[in-house]
């Protein structure tokens, strides 16, 4: 018998029997092991059926063993099932699928999730924990102990080994003919249409031997490629560290998610290390790899699929793990619907939360309040569940508040699950209070609160999701009633003490008392609100000024989702406004941050109008660099995330005709890609920026681009110097003389 | 905002589409009116969505009404404001001859009468 102490790097089945885990040992070593973990599903459905299945199962060329179980459902309590363990995990989805085949009448737990979930519930394992383990002569596990938790703050990190894949130039853009691999030695060039260059990586891979390959276009284009190639030369690309296990395909997706259609490109999943496309992962740019190593520790998910996968997927997988704890069944598809409503129920109960419509203008001693993790915190402290809302329990009771009968007395499934991510996400959030951003630890800690902060937000909207093995559309309706009602009692607390109200936006308050300007002063209101709700609230920052522009459509009302301020520190927060739109050229954006910082030179509000001819000055600069051609190519470029395919387009929108030009080439998008392009003169409006031909500068469309100005401009200083006087300031910019 | 229900800017929207021809029947003076009345409405959609009345109009029409009666409630103020404004200017203006007095006695005191310009 050996004994090993290390990392978790991999989890997955085996193709014969059990399970693959690989160990980043203490000693250096990385050990494959091996590990006997059967695995039983359930059905539940009429007698007959169900001998029917024991009979298919038992023809079935794989070792299976069937009995009779009472298992727990969430919703319609014990009852009783076909158990069947199956020894090789491997074979299970082919089993599903045939399964649902030929039995479709049959409700199905338990079948259709990954081992490592599985292995998370028995073991409390999750990527990257701390392991102890006992093997025989053949490396098969004996005894497993998890050392540390999910939940940990500042867990020991793993001492991974790194190899970076890049490409010399955007493939989209143009053909790349070099890739660049990198350690931490230096970074070597080699041919991409060399047949050699595949050796040499072969020869980096072995003797490097990486635990993680980060690459940047490596699963939607470099890795795809290379391999053609290698099969091409028969020349084997040595990628995975297991050898006996083939390189996993995954094809490209489009899905829709939060009102947009999100591209997911093809993904490259290697076996005994990690492959990580940045490019490929939509919330890299939020959270980085720290930011995916957290997400795959809560959600226990492995490392390669919590990066592809969304939050949502992450806190289902949450709540499978919790439900296999809890002995619960995990149904294969959501078996509950909504309840029967009359119209008056239905007009009184489904509605959302509070959005107040902000007081229009610039408000000076201004503070942002907000109820940190509003909706998970709600579901937290009221016990909303699905099983919870609406219960038939004899505990349930009558919330007077809602109108609706809960269960809080039995802690339902959801609210165990979120418990310890949120306290884990408020305690990182009071670390970060008390770090500066400089310091090494700041980044991380900011990563990992931000995936957890994603997958708190998730959790409400799956409450609801069509597709959520726990969902009901009641639990969800609960959660905004209460939200509103904290709402309404906030602003109560506020009024009573003095304040004015300015807006109120689903869990956030902007509140306004002449001379409180320090975070101590608000410090009675805080307190006096949660005692009121009972949920924790914290103040986001007092402002210097804070402004809600007035709508595009009516000037005489502010929009719910736009503002922008400074804080007592210094720093600019904006919302809604141009410069937080993807699809306004960078030059719009950061001119628009350049009024923004020489209003920041005023040490309160009332001084702004000092600094209008420094504006007029800079506005005057942007305008006549714009006429001149002086602004970079890169920095007029629109942004846009395409929507449907090309054919569906009713309208040549700028971006349909950009598309049309790509599709020209060869180079087709597919919803939810992003597009970039500029906008031109004539029929064409917008010209693609990844056309292989240069671009003529003189077909620029100034004018546009100027319009676009004026009206980002317009946002900001219209709150500032009042409606009636924007046109004169913006009719002297123009006849000021040019600054050359 | 519901699954199933509309939300209130759609109602509201919705409402003022249904009343496009009372708008374009009224004398453009009046249209102007209507236009200001409807914005009231909008200012104060929460307060008609979370009263979950099942007639919504009638939460606008209020909206409406609280628009205006906020602005007579200013307006009333105004005489008051009026009345104190002008308090203060004369207590200022009396201040101010009280100072010129002290002035030329102080004057007077330490280097003679005030010379006559």
């Amino acid at each position: 018998m050996n004994e090993y102490t290390g990392w978790l790097l991999d989890l997955y089945p085996h193709p014969e029997w059990g399970i693959v885990l690989w160990l980043l040992c203490d000693d250096g070593q990385r050990r494959c092991l091996r590990q006997d973990f059967p695995v039983t599903f359930y059905a539940a459905g009429p007698d007959k059926r169900l001998r029917a299945l024991w009979l298919f199962l038992r023809e079935q060329s794989l070792h299976i063993t069937p009995s009779r179980e009472n298992r727990r459902d969430l919703f319609a309590g014990m009852r009783t099932v076909l158990a069947a363990t199956l020894h090789q995990s491997a074979a299970l989805p082919d089993l599903h699928r045939k399964i649902t085949e030929y039995f479709p009448d049959l409700i199905l737990y338990d079948i259709d999730f990954h081992v490592a979930l599985r292995h998370a519930a028995v073991y409390r394992t999750f990527p990257m924990a701390r392991c102890h383990v006992v093997v025989d002569e053949e490396n098969i596990i004996q005894e497993l102990h998890v050392l540390d938790s999910k939940w940990e703050l500042d867990p020991q990190p793993a001492p991974l080994r790194v190899l970076t894949l890049e490409l010399d130039t955007d493939p989209f853009h143009r053909d790349p003919k070099e890739f660049i691999i990198g350690t931490p030695r230096g970074k070597v060039a080699q041919d991409i249409n060399d047949p050699h260059s595949l050796g040499f990586l072969n020869y980096v891979i072995q003797k490097y031997d990486p635990d993680l390959i980060l690459s940047s276009r490596g699963e939607t284009y470099l890795l795809p490629l290379l391999l053609e190639r290698a099969a091409k030369y028969d020349k084997p690309l040595q990628l995975n560290r297991d050898p006996d296990s083939v390189i996993g395909r995954k094809k490209a997706r489009p899905y829709f998610a939060y009102g947009q259609v999100i591209y997911r490109g093809q993904q490259v999943l290697l076996k005994g290390r990690l492959h990580l496309d940045t490019s490929n992962i939509s919330l890299y740019g939020d959270y980085g790899i720290d930011g995916v190593l957290e997400m795959a520790r809560v959600t226990s998910q492995p490392i390669q699929t919590a990066a592809h996968t969304s939050p949502g997927t992450g806190i289902s997988a949450m709540q499978v793990i919790k439900a296999l704890e809890l002995g619960i069944l995990v149904p294969v598809y959501k078996e509950q619907v909504e309840d029967w409503k009359t119209t008056a129920q239905l007009y009184r109960e489904d509605m959302g939360g509070t959005v107040y419509d902000p007081i229009l203008g610039l408000h000076p001693d201004a503070a942002e309040i907000d109820f940190s993790s509003m909706y998970p915190s709600l579901m937290k402290y009221f016990n909303i569940s699905p099983e919870t809302v609406n219960s038939v329990k004899p505990t349930a009771e009558l919330v007077s508040e809602l109108g609706m009968i809960v269960d809080r007395n039995n802690p339902g499934l959801i609210p165990q699950t979120l418990a310890p991510l949120i306290e884990k996400r408020l305690a990182l959030k009071d670390i970060l209070l008390t770090l500066s951003p400089k310091d090494c630890r700041y980044e991380r800690y900011d990563a990992a609160c931000t995936a957890d902060k994603w997958l708190l937000i998730t959790c409400f909207g799956y409450l609801n999701f069509h597709a959520a093995r726990f969902g009901k559309v009641e639990a969800h309706e609960a959660v905004t009633a209460y939200s509103r009602e904290c709402m309404l009692r906030a602003k109560e607390a506020a009024e009573d003490l003095g304040f004015r109200v300015l807006h109120i936006y689903v869990d956030g308050m902007w509140i306004h008392k002449l001379g409180c300007r320090v975070p101590e002063d608000y410090k009675p209101l805080l307190d006096e609100i949660q005692a009121r709700t009972n949920l924790r609230i914290g103040l986001e920052g007092v402002y210097k000024w804070v402004a809600f522009p007035s709508s595009k459509r009516d000037k005489r009302n502010a929009v719910p989702t736009s503002y922008f301020g400074i804080f007592q520190n210094g720093e600019i927060k904006t919302r809604g406004i141009e410069n937080r739109r993807h699809d306004m050229p960078s030059f719009i954006s950061e001119a628009q941050m350049e009024i923004l910082e020489i209003l920041n030179k005023a040490p309160s509000g009332n001084g702004l109008m000092d600094f209008l001819s420094e504006i007029q000055t800079l506005v005057q600069q942007k305008q006549a660099e714009l006429r001149d051609g002086r602004v970079p190519l890169e920095k007029l470029l629109v942004h846009q995330w395409v929507s449907r395919n090309l054919n569906e387009y009713r309208a040549p929108t700028p971006a349909a005709n950009a598309m049309k030009q790509l599709e020209g080439e060869g180079k087709s998008l597919n919803p939810g890609q992003s597009i970039r392009f500029l906008y031109i003169r004539g029929k064409q409006r917008a010209r693609a920026w990844d056309l292989s031909e240069d671009l003529d500068q003189r077909t620029i469309d100034l004018p546009r681009y100027t319009r676009l100005l004026t009206r980002a401009i317009k946002t900001i200083l219209e709150p500032v110097i009042g409606v009636e006087n924007i046109s004169v300031v913006l009719d002297k910019c123009r006849q000021l003389p040019l600054a050359m | 905002m519901g699954n199933t229900n509309s939300t209130i800017t759609d109602i509201l929207q919705r409402e003022e589409q249904a009343l496009a021809n009372y708008r374009r029947a009224l004398r453009r003076e009046h249209q102007i009116v209507f236009d200001d009345l409807f914005s009231a409405a909008y200012k104060h959609r929460a307060p008609s969505s979370l009263s979950k009345h099942l007639l919504p109009f009638e939460t606008f029409l209020l909206s409406m009404l609280i628009e205006e009666h906020a602005e007579v409630m200013a307006l009333r103020e105004l005489p008051r404001e009026v009345t104190r404004l002008r308090g203060e200017v004369e207590y200022l203006c009396r201040r101010q001859e009280s100072f010129e007095l002290n002035y030329e006695r102080v004057h007077w005191l330490v280097a003679g009468p005030v010379p006559t310009p």
